[in-house]
């Protein structure tokens, strides 16, 4: 049961890691990549931490890393970004005549 | 066991994809965004590698890659807001 577990919270974190470096491919402009990539490697680090807790105890040290990472990961996508957009970076926006043409500005 | 080499498979795929946005850009926040992104997965690999060690002495190394990552993006960010207005 308690192996279950852990391999669960293992496969679910290392999935989500996955699926957020497949936005960072995939997505049209950086803005796109940073709110696919930031977000879900956030909760996947969160749940291996969990696992690892889980399969090994912990005295601390595993809690204060999901912290740092949690209260960290924020603020510099948000410094990333206002950087970006400070450089004269703009979004992307979908072309009204030709819907499905990407349209890079 | 299994379920450990799994998550390192997928995760050294995830890595690679990163790695692959970094070089071909093309903005460079781009650059930035996958370095962040590594950082992050460089922490759940080294966590991943030590419950496959069966020793918590990983822990320390997970710490200190997640700060050394958080003033590496900071450096980065403040790095792309001197440059020029390009595309």
């Amino acid at each position: 049961m308690r192996d279950t577990a852990i391999a669960v919270l293992l496969l679910a974190g290392s999935s989500l890691s996955l699926i957020a470096a497949l936005g960072l491919h995939r997505f049209t402009d950086a803005y796109a990549r940073l709110h696919a990539a930031t977000k879900a490697t956030t909760l996947g680090l969160a749940l291996v931490l969990s696992s690892a807790i889980l399969a090994h105890g912990t005295d601390g040290r595993e809690i204060v890393t999901l912290l740092f990472v949690l209260l960290t990961a924020p603020v510099g996508a948000h410094m990333v970004s206002k950087a970006m957009y400070e450089t004269g970076y703009r979004p992307w926006e979908a072309d009204e005549q030709e819907p499905g043409r990407r349209r890079r500005r | 066991m299994t379920a450990v080499t799994i998550a390192l498979a997928m995760l050294v795929v995830a890595m690679a994809l990163c790695l692959l946005r970094m070089v071909r850009g093309p903005h460079l926040g781009d650059r930035v965004v996958a370095g962040d992104t590594i950082a992050t997965i460089l922490i759940i690999l080294v966590t991943v590698l030590g419950m496959r060690a069966g020793t918590r002495l990983y822990a320390d190394v997970a710490a200190v890659v997640a700060i050394l990552g958080f003033i590496g993006t900071v450096a980065a960010a403040r790095y792309v807001r001197g440059r020029p207005p390009i595309a």
